[in-house]
């Protein structure tokens, strides 16, 4: 596997276009056609109580895939995990989740669930629960699963296997809801990720590892 | 509102979750996201609430109200609405416990009976056949009509614990029993939970104080009666009289919880009560702090006994034609030999009396009597009870009892000074081989003192049923054809005759218990049905089981699963939950829960009634006990079958099936639950006016007391005991018509038991540990044993507490799985190790079911034991009665030994 | 209505290390939960109108457990991930507690932070047992053969149970002790699980001081268990939130009790308003001084309070009887206290102190006396104990 050195690289992310049916499957024809960036998550989040520290740095990398057909949007997510976590049936459990920010209205917004005039819209996706979350934030401890139906259009397809989570996520590129940003051909979108390995330490919510504002283009 | 827009100019379509997101500036008291609080709101929403109480026997009888939503019981609250008795006592509100909080378990759990069964395998194998009503009530109709025509009606047996509980349910056995000429169990004594000292003495099954007058006593002296355990709904009396100064004696082998709020924890040697008692009574007559003029009045310690033959003076020893229930006093006054006023004698004369008059009896003193035969020596019962009682000096009564002697004399000190005081007893008492003993003792401290009859003074005893509210319309509506027609059955005596069980107790008494017991049956003492069982090794053939569960609680089970059971052509068991009794059944018919039916439950704990009612339709295909002994009596009706039935006192009954449902019924009037219920409070005093209706509204106090109560209920004062004795001069039922401590039944005589003294617990179990199975806190008997809600507060599965020395010297560590075992027999469980127990003890709360042992059962080890006091009669107060005289069925005597299971 | 409002300043602030060791200027934007209204020397002002307050007389319980059932038939009975739950629990003390050893565990103003243990359910809060009913009692028919009915997991040091060791207590025979502890969320002044909860999805109702955690918002961090020194707030791993003692809010808001003091039937618990000076729960704790807090010094200044047990002299090595109560003074000295900034000596002299006092009082009606306060503990009707 290429260890990408990513200083000083442009954080640039492409949504690929190609005008098929495209399937909820890693084994989709598409893929092969789609560049795969590494996004490095390197900001560590650790958490005690509502305050939210950068603790150094670690470099989680992310394999990153993005593929629409001018309706449907894909976005294909890798990562190591040797020792998956996919349930919480007990206190000291936490799930392996991921989630993708965008900014909602404008087009920055801070990386720190946005604010309340600068809100971000983010996928949530956790191993044990049924399907991605749409959520919107306006700052930390605000972010709220959208309340409406039409936001809850998210499928995914989930899959570990040998050390290795492929996340696909997909939706609908005109957004459902004003909760959910639209991908529209040839805009750019702010996109910052984060990660959190349920078995590292407990990490969930603001214990997590993220990464810095990427650029993806919807071509 | 702003309408906002995404920058890609997107319609609004929805409600824009940012529009809800607020800052959260402090959670302290200004958060913004409130909404979400009606998600417990609606949790405590409901449709709508029925009043109902729970028939277990624990002698609560707690009024609840149930809350229903979608047709489904989801909680249990207690209701909280006894009206006060008065405002200096505390409410009896609130009055439950956690197993009443969550009996909807039973109601919806996998132990609720749902269709009548019929067993296809052998018995207790588990094979099971799902059955019609209609096809039960044949095959058991047929059963019985073959059975009395081959074997008589008194081969049919019917077993049923406490009408108390469920007055409706109780009286419906008994009911179809009396028409049809069947045998009916008792189950006070066979659960030992009668305290036979109560009708030798008192000449009552027991009369025990109403829990609020608790709150009148100077002193307490809880002896055996684990209250704030096995008294759930009564104990803040205990703790409340404590607070306003009442000082609370403890008195038990343990340390338990009850002891934890004691003033004074006194650790005794269990089955030594009666010599602690004793030896208090001997300190209070030696230091002169009894209550003289008291025990002169109201206690036969004044009356004369003979010197030569231990017997009472009685008129028919002085003259011709005298009588021999009139007895002597000696008149200090006077000088001169008097009869006693009050005794059995002067009943309906206007000498039944305790008024002395100008009588001024001796206590003590030997005095001159001139009999038909000749001059005798007489002397007081006091003279014999004071040399008696001498025996138990500090020093004796220290070394049977591990009591310090300085404490007995302190205790005994403070009890005499401190009117009103009270002992309060129970099982840890009562399930002795000596019981009769014990409480006797028990009840001679509080009359020396002069507590009886006074409010917070006494001996009051609780475990079991106790004596019974509505008695009268209960017991009308079970006999039909009358009391006096009923075969009654002291099941003691039934059960270890039928199940072979043999004696080691014979080298207690002169002769062999099974002398004792002919003579009992042959003299007409005690019944023993089927008649001729013991010269012609006759059998019961059908057992009828509703509202109990006989066969997990019943000591000797070994012995009664081996020879018993065998005897039985058909077991039939009614309830609303499988158990023990009903897993080695022939046939199951499911039962409506306590949810589901009109009835009545009182207890002697309070003074209120409260009913069943029928909150939600009885579930599945279960129907109420009332309507399936109406069932039971029409398919018998059907059969036509007639039959002349002789009872034991020789009188004919004509028994026409044809009519039996009609007969049931009172001809279509008792029909209903309702009208049953209806009928038992129209033909009692206690209910006098009150409708089903009226205390579904709200419990009502009772407005009178029947002949069997010693005491009126008067508006605004606390029930308590022996009123009409102490304030209105009354007679007792005893044949001395007075608290009697000497009984001179040629067997008391001949075992020297006349008066109370102190025989030490069987010890013929020759094993280190003493086996007690008390009450607790987490079942009544086996209700709730298997019921998970109350399992997961406890370690799962059965347990047995052990002081932490008898563990180390066994090698064992806490919850290791152990064996109890004697030569009766021996289970399994699992070992709590704490140092609450003293040394030589194992103790195990009762009531698992068999099925909770991967082998045994809590009774395993034990055997029954049959004392022959308990067996006399021809004697005054002595005389058999359902629930009131008989063998007690006594446990606690049982010795164990346990070693490490080796399958561990 | 008197409007109090309670001002909150952290002595202890410092203990707290939330500050980052980085520049602050870099990540000053984390920072936004702290009030605008308040320096950074945090402390805080709190919009809370009434404290709802509770007393438990340890003299009283009989360790029925009716308040656990009644919790639990009605708020904790609904789902799988309810099972482990007693939001009101009973324990024997001197005992392992409910989460066995919570009192070791810590919370966030008593601990580091990174070190508090989050309890699991089974070796923790005790297995909810489970049991092969079906294959038993087979009450629909059946042919299986019977077998015993057991439960699962199979019990043992390591599959607790949360009342494992109830009744076992401590001492030697005859002077064994022990006692009972209810326990239910101590509703907190400052409670640390609104700190600890880093969605601000904990908050306390202005109105009656209850703390509640917004289940809608939750998100099942556990921040909060390991917040509460008590260990007061569970994981639903059902509904996957956090969950806790909501002291019945639907029925305080009725002005009716909370179920575990209405159905308390050894009558041992009051409830009121904290600045109500006529209500019994005031007269107890602020004008007797006869209740006291559980673990003060964790910190968080709970709204429930104990008065604390007395029990019955032990006896010396000649079986005389002393004048020592069994349950060690040291014990309860360190279990029970006003404040968090007393010492242990302080808090030994409270509770003779306290004993003292219920003794002359009790004395005081026995021969004849009036007490104000006996008739409080006694409290013959229960308009005396729900003054809510």
């Amino acid at each position: 596997m290429p260890d990408h050195d990513l200083s000083g690289s442009s954080r640039a992310i492409t949504a690929v276009y190609i005008p098929e049916p495209i399937a909820l499957d890693p084994l989709d024809p598409a893929w092969a056609q789609t560049p795969e960036t590494i996004v490095s998550l390197s900001r560590r989040i650790h958490e005690t109580g509502a305050k939210m520290v950068a603790m150094g740095n670690e470099n989680r990398r992310i394999r990153v895939k993005v593929v629409h057909n001018g309706t449907d949007i894909f976005f294909s997510y890798q990562w190591d995990e040797s020792v998956p976590n996919v349930t919480v049936n007990d206190y000291s459990f936490f799930a392996d989740a991921f989630a993708m920010e965008i900014p909602l209205i404008t087009e920055v917004s801070p990386i720190w669930m946005g604010a309340m005039d600068k809100p971000v819209n983010i996928i949530y996706w956790r191993a044990d629960l049924a399907k991605p979350e749409n959520i919107v934030g306006g700052g930390i401890g605000t972010t709220q699963i959208s309340p409406d139906a039409e936001s809850q259009n998210i499928r995914h397809y989930q899959d570990w296997d040998h050390g290795v989570w492929t996340l696909i996520i997909t939706r609908l590129m005109s957004a459902a809801s004003q909760n959910q940003i639209s991908f529209v051909r040839g805009a750019t979108h702010r996109l910052a990720l984060a990660n959190w390995k349920g078995g590292n330490d407990a990490e969930r919510g603001g214990n997590k590892i993220i990464s810095d504002w990427q650029y993806l283009s919807i071509k | 509102m702003e309408k906002k827009s995404t920058e890609n100019g997107l319609p609004v379509k929805n409600t824009l979750s940012l529009d809800l997101l607020e800052h959260i500036s402090e959670p302290m008291g200004k958060y913004p996201y409130r909404g979400w609080e009606t998600v417990y709101r609606e949790h405590w929403k409901y449709d709508y609430t029925g009043r109902t109480t729970h028939s277990v026997n624990c002698a609560g009888s707690c009024t609840w109200k149930v809350y229903v939503k979608n047709n489904i019981a989801f909680k249990e609250e207690q209701y909280a609405d006894y009206p006060d008795i008065n405002p200096t006592l505390p409410t009896y509100n609130p009055r439950g416990c956690q197993k009443g909080a969550n009996y909807k378990e039973y109601v919806y759990g996998p132990q609720r009976l749902k269709y009548p069964l019929m067993r296809v395998g052998a018995r207790g194998e588990g094979k099971w056949k799902r059955i019609s009503w209609e096809e039960a009530m044949r095959y058991i109709a047929d059963k019985i009509v073959k059975t009395i025509a081959n074997h008589g009606p008194d081969t049919i047996t019917f077993y049923s614990a406490n009408p108390a509980k469920f007055a409706i349910t109780y009286a419906g056995g008994l009911r179809l029993a009396n028409l049809i000429g069947g045998v009916v169990c008792t189950f006070y004594d066979w659960v030992s939970d009668l305290p036979p000292g109560e009708p030798v003495t008192w000449g009552v099954k027991t009369d025990s104080c109403e829990a609020a007058d608790w709150f009148h006593s100077k002193y307490i002296m809880v002896w055996g009666s684990n209250l704030l355990e096995t008294r759930i709904p009564d104990a803040h009396f205990l703790t409340e009289a404590r607070m306003r100064g009442t000082r609370i004696v403890a008195i038990f082998p343990e340390y338990n919880p009850t002891s934890i709020h004691a003033d004074i924890f006194i650790p005794i040697r269990p089955g030594t009560d009666g010599a602690m008692a004793l030896g208090m009574a001997n300190f209070i007559i030696n230091k002169g702090l009894h209550d003289e003029a008291y025990i002169k009045q109201y206690t036969d310690m004044p009356m004369l006994i003979r010197m030569d033959n231990k017997k009472f003076l009685r008129e028919s020893d002085m003259i011709l034609n005298g009588s021999p229930e009139k007895f002597s006093i000696w008149d200090q006054n006077t000088g001169k030999l008097v009869l006693a006023p009050g005794t059995q004698g002067f009943l309906g004369s206007q000498d039944w009396t305790l008024n002395l008059g100008p009588i001024n009896p001796a206590l003590e003193g030997v005095f001159t009597a001139h009999t038909i035969s000749g001059q005798i020596h007489v002397t007081p019962v006091f003279s014999l009870l004071k040399q008696k009682i001498a025996a138990y000096d500090p020093v004796t009564v220290s070394g049977i009892t591990g009591v310090e002697g300085y404490l007995v004399e302190q205790i005994a000190r403070e009890f005499a000074s401190a009117k009103p005081a009270r002992i309060i007893a129970g099982a840890g008492t009562n399930h002795y081989y000596h019981n009769d003993l014990t409480n006797r003792s028990h009840i001679l401290l509080a009359a020396l003192t002069g507590n009886v009859g006074i409010p917070g003074g006494g001996f009051d005893h609780y475990v079991g049923q106790e004596k019974i509210w509505c008695e009268e319309g209960t017991f009308d509506l079970a006999s039909p054809l009358g009391y006096a027609k009923q075969r009654y059955q002291p099941t003691t005596l039934w059960t270890f005759i039928h199940s072979h069980i043999t004696s080691d107790v014979d080298n207690l008494w002169p002769r062999p218990i099974i002398d004792y017991i002919r003579e009992s049956v042959h003299n007409g003492w005690m019944p023993l049905y089927p008649e001729g069982t013991l010269d012609s090794g006759k059998s019961p053939k059908i057992l009828f089981i509703w509202g109990a569960n006989f066969l997990n609680q019943a000591k000797g089970v070994e012995s009664l699963s081996a020879n018993l059971w065998p005897k039985l052509d058909l077991i039939v068991d009614i309830d609303y939950r499988m158990s023990t009794t009903g897993l080695y059944a022939d046939i199951i018919l499911p039962a409506a829960s306590m949810f589901e039916k009109w009835d009545i439950s009182t207890t002697d704990l309070h003074s209120y009634i409260n009913p069943f009612t029928p909150i939600i339709e009885p579930q599945m295909e279960s129907k109420t006990d009332w309507q399936i002994w109406q069932a039971l009596a029409r398919a018998l009706q059907e059969t036509k079958f007639s039959f002349t039935d002789t009872l034991p006192d020789g009188t004919t009954v004509n028994r026409d099936f044809s009519t039996l449902a009609h007969d049931f019924t009172a001809q279509g009037t008792l029909t209903s639950d309702k009208a049953a219920g209806q009928f038992i409070l129209d033909n009692s005093v206690e209910t006098r006016g009150m409708t089903m209706d009226g205390i579904n509204e709200k419990p009502r106090r009772f407005v009178a007391t029947s002949e069997e109560f010693t005491s009126d209920i008067k508006d605004g004062i606390a029930y308590y005991g022996f009123q009409r004795m102490y304030e209105l001069k009354q007679p007792l039922s005893t044949l001395t018509g007075r608290q009697q401590f000497y009984i001179d039944h040629p067997w008391f005589l001949e075992f020297e038991e006349e008066l109370p003294v102190y025989k030490p617990p069987v010890h013929e179990d020759k094993y280190p540990l003493r086996w007690i199975t008390p009450h607790g806190r987490w079942s009544i008997h086996s209700m709730w044993r298997d019921a998970k809600y109350q399992l997961r507060l406890q370690r799962g599965q059965p347990i047995v507490y052990l002081n932490p020395s008898e563990a180390a010297a066994r090698n064992l560590i806490d919850n290791d799985a152990i064996d109890i075992y004697n030569d009766h027999g021996k289970m399994i469980a699992h070992l709590c190790i704490s140092p609450r127990i003293p040394p030589g003890m194992a103790l195990m709360y009762h009531g698992w079911e068999h099925y909770s042992f991967r082998k045994g059962g809590f009774q395993s080890p034990t055997t029954i034991r049959i004392k022959p006091t308990q067996l006399a009669g021809g004697y005054g107060q002595l005389k058999f009665k359902a629930n009131y005289w008989g063998p007690t069925g006594n446990q606690k005597d049982t010795r164990v030994e346990i070693r490490k299971d080796k399958n561990g | 209505m008197p409007c109090i409002m309670h001002l909150v300043i952290h002595p202890y602030l410092s203990l707290r290390g939330f500050f980052p060791k980085q520049s602050p200027v870099e990540y000053a934007n984390i920072y936004i939960r702290i009030p605008s209204s308040v320096s950074m020397e945090r402390g805080i002002i709190m919009a809370i109108m009434k404290q709802i307050r509770m007393v438990f007389d340890l003299n009283k319980c009989i360790g029925c457990h009716t308040c656990a059932m009644a919790c639990k038939t009605m708020w904790t009975d609904r789902d799988a991930g309810q099972m482990h739950m007693y939001w009101m629990n009973v324990e024997t003390q001197p005992g392992t507690g409910y989460p066995k050893d919570w009192e070791n565990q810590g919370g966030w103003f008593n601990a580091d932070r990174n070190t508090i243990p989050l309890p699991n359910i089974y070796q923790g809060y005790g297995a909810p047992w489970e049991y092969n009913y079906k294959e038993v009692l087979k009450t629909e028919g059946g042919d299986t053969s019977a077998p015993k009915l057991f439960p699962s997991p199979k019990p043992s040091e390591h599959h607790y149970a949360s009342n494992w060791d109830e009744d076992v207590g401590k001492g030697t025979f005859p002077n064994s002790y022990y006692f009972y502890l209810p326990r239910i969320c101590n509703h907190c002044t400052d409670p640390p699980c609104v700190e600890a909860c880093p969605r601000q999805t904990i908050y306390k109702r202005s109105e009656d001081g209850i703390v509640l955690i917004d289940s809608k918002r939750c998100r099942g961090y556990r921040y909060c268990v390991k917040g509460c020194p008590y260990k007061k707030i569970y994981y639903n791993p059902e509904e996957k939130i956090s969950q806790k003692c909501i002291f019945c809010y639907p029925r305080i808001e009725e002005h009716k009790g909370n179920f575990c003091a209405t159905q308390c039937v050894g009558r041992i618990s009051w409830i009121g308003y904290a600045d109500d000076t006529n209500s019994n729960i005031y007269k107890l704790i602020n004008k007797w001084k006869l209740a006291l807090r559980l673990h003060p010094e964790y910190k968080t200044e709970p709204n429930v309070f104990y008065i604390p047990p007395l029990s019955p002299p032990t006896y010396s090595f000649t079986g005389k009887l002393t004048n020592s109560p069994r349950i060690p003074i040291d014990m309860l000295a360190k279990m029970f206290g006003d404040t968090h900034d007393q010492n242990y000596d302080q808090r030994a002299t409270r509770m003779k102190q306290i004993f003292d006092i219920l003794q002359n009082e009790r004395n005081k009606v026995a021969s004849g006396g009036n007490s104000e306060l006996i008739d409080i503990l006694i409290s013959r009707s229960e308009a005396d104990r729900f003054q809510v």
